[in-house]
């Protein structure tokens, strides 16, 4: 259906958007690591680990002026891997590029990370390899497998551990999220405590596709389609009702790879 | 031929790169000393865990406030630090988002260690540090160097208002100098 270098490429360019996005929000918020900025913390952090004065680049105003260099290399590298018709090298230095600056955003931000950032650096390795290995090579490939192995089974435990879960079992726990400030929606927390079914069938079908999901690598493309699609509408749910802007981008760039290797399973 | 050689190795070595990077990510999703080890050697957070939502499905707010008192003057109100404002278009722009969950990652932190620390190495602890600078940033140039400050972290269930809210946790006062 997808041939490993189309596969690598739309997955390039999903990828890419998400971490433009990312990047520009952490543009606008830079003001907040300076010294008088309410994330200074975060800097200090890795002076505090570091049991020496060495890494003093890292904080105040010469640390904030790094951040911004790697945040704007982070723009220019996510742009240029959306941009179309360039060689496979070229492609694998941008991701290279983003993967080093993702590294030094880790070490810098300690906290505040969530699964889109783990799942965008799992993507970049993996497209890394396949535009560095050469087309002829039988290992091209192998970066492909590694991204839809590891967003399969992201939505497989995702599912596991809320069925481990009584709240997520009994249906109340979408409407327990939905009814915070921080992640909420009044109204729709409001509509779901009016009608409780529908906040235990929401959750359930939540559970359940995720479970079900690593089957998209042996579906026939008809339930291939089906099952991407609600994956696809699982997160532009949780964009639109919790805000997990970036999740929709970094979970969905890992569907083109599921589906290179669903067509190589299954011999298309 | 040199460069099928390279390519060879450089495959060899990231399919062994990527099956264990793949078997790591399976083991460490439940809690086991595989899994220990992996969080204590991973600071780069390579090693993902894929709980979201779970096992706390994140039915709380939690709000951070804080005080001061000066030497002559009684104890100011307590002050809340916004943590949730969203603007129109929040689920395309978000970018409170990564300073919000950064703090909530902190109070879980800090009212972790709170159960297994002393109060007197609590205040030794990275949240704890951080959230008390948090706090005297806040308070900013108001202080006079004989105030004092600390802050608390308060948990509520539900909307705004919608519940009794639920001291968490006291810091000790701390002197401004």
């Amino acid at each position: 259906m997808l041939t490993i270098e189309s596969a690598a490429r739309i997955t390039a360019v999903i990828v890419g958007i998400g971490i433009l996005q990312g990047s520009l929000q952490l543009l606008l918020s830079l003001k907040e690591f300076r010294a008088s900025g309410l994330f200074a913390w975060n800097s200090r952090q890795a002076m505090v680990g570091s049991r020496g004065t060495s890494r003093e680049w890292m904080v105040g105003r010469t640390g904030a002026g790094w951040l911004l260099v790697v945040v704007i290399a982070r723009i220019v590298g996510s742009v240029a891997l959306i941009i179309p018709f360039q060689s496979n090298l070229l492609y694998a230095s941008y991701a290279t590029i983003i993967l080093l600056s993702s590294l030094f955003l880790v070490y810098q931000i300690r906290y505040g990370k969530d699964g889109s950032n783990q799942i965008s650096f799992i993507i970049l390795a993996g497209l890394v390899f396949t535009f560095l290995i050469p087309t002829s090579s039988p290992f091209q490939a192998v970066g492909l497998y590694f991204i839809a192995a590891q967003g399969l089974f992201s939505y497989f435990a995702a599912g596991v551990s809320k069925l481990s879960n009584a709240q997520w079992r009994e249906g109340s726990a979408l409407q327990s999220i939905l009814n915070t400030a921080t992640y909420g929606q009044s109204q729709v927390a409001e509509l779901i405590r009016r009608r409780p079914w529908v906040g235990g069938f929401v959750g359930w079908s939540v559970i359940i596709v995720e479970i079900i999901f690593p089957v998209a690598l042996v579906a026939p493309p008809g339930l291939l389609v089906v099952l991407l699609f609600t994956g696809a509408m699982l997160h532009l749910g949780t964009v639109l009702l919790i805000g997990l802007d970036t999740f929709f981008w970094a979970f969905t760039a890992t569907f083109p790879a599921i589906i290179f290797v669903n067509g190589f399973l299954l011999g298309r | 031929m040199t460069i099928d050689v390279a390519s060879s190795v450089l495959g060899v070595i990231g399919t062994v790169v990527f099956s264990v990077w793949f078997l790591l990510t399976v083991a460490f999703q439940k809690n086991n000393p595989l899994s220990r080890l992996t969080t204590r050697f991973d600071r780069f957070t390579l090693i993902p865990k894929w709980s979201f939502f779970t096992p706390d499905p994140g039915a709380s707010n939690y709000h951070f406030v804080y005080r001061s008192r000066d030497e002559e003057t009684s104890v100011s109100p307590w002050l809340e630090l916004n943590l949730s404002p969203r603007g129109m278009f929040f689920p395309l722009w978000n970018p409170r988002k990564r300073y919000r969950e950064g703090m909530i990652e902190l109070f879980q932190l800090l009212a972790l260690a709170s159960i297994t620390c002393s109060a007197d190495r609590l205040q030794f602890t990275a949240p704890y540090v951080i959230l008390l600078d948090v706090a005297r940033k806040r308070l900013g140039d108001s202080l006079s160097l004989q105030a004092f400050y600390q802050f608390a972290l308060v948990e509520t269930r539900g909307p705004s208002g919608a519940s009794v809210p639920l001291v968490r946790f006291y810091s000790l006062t701390h002197p401004v100098s």
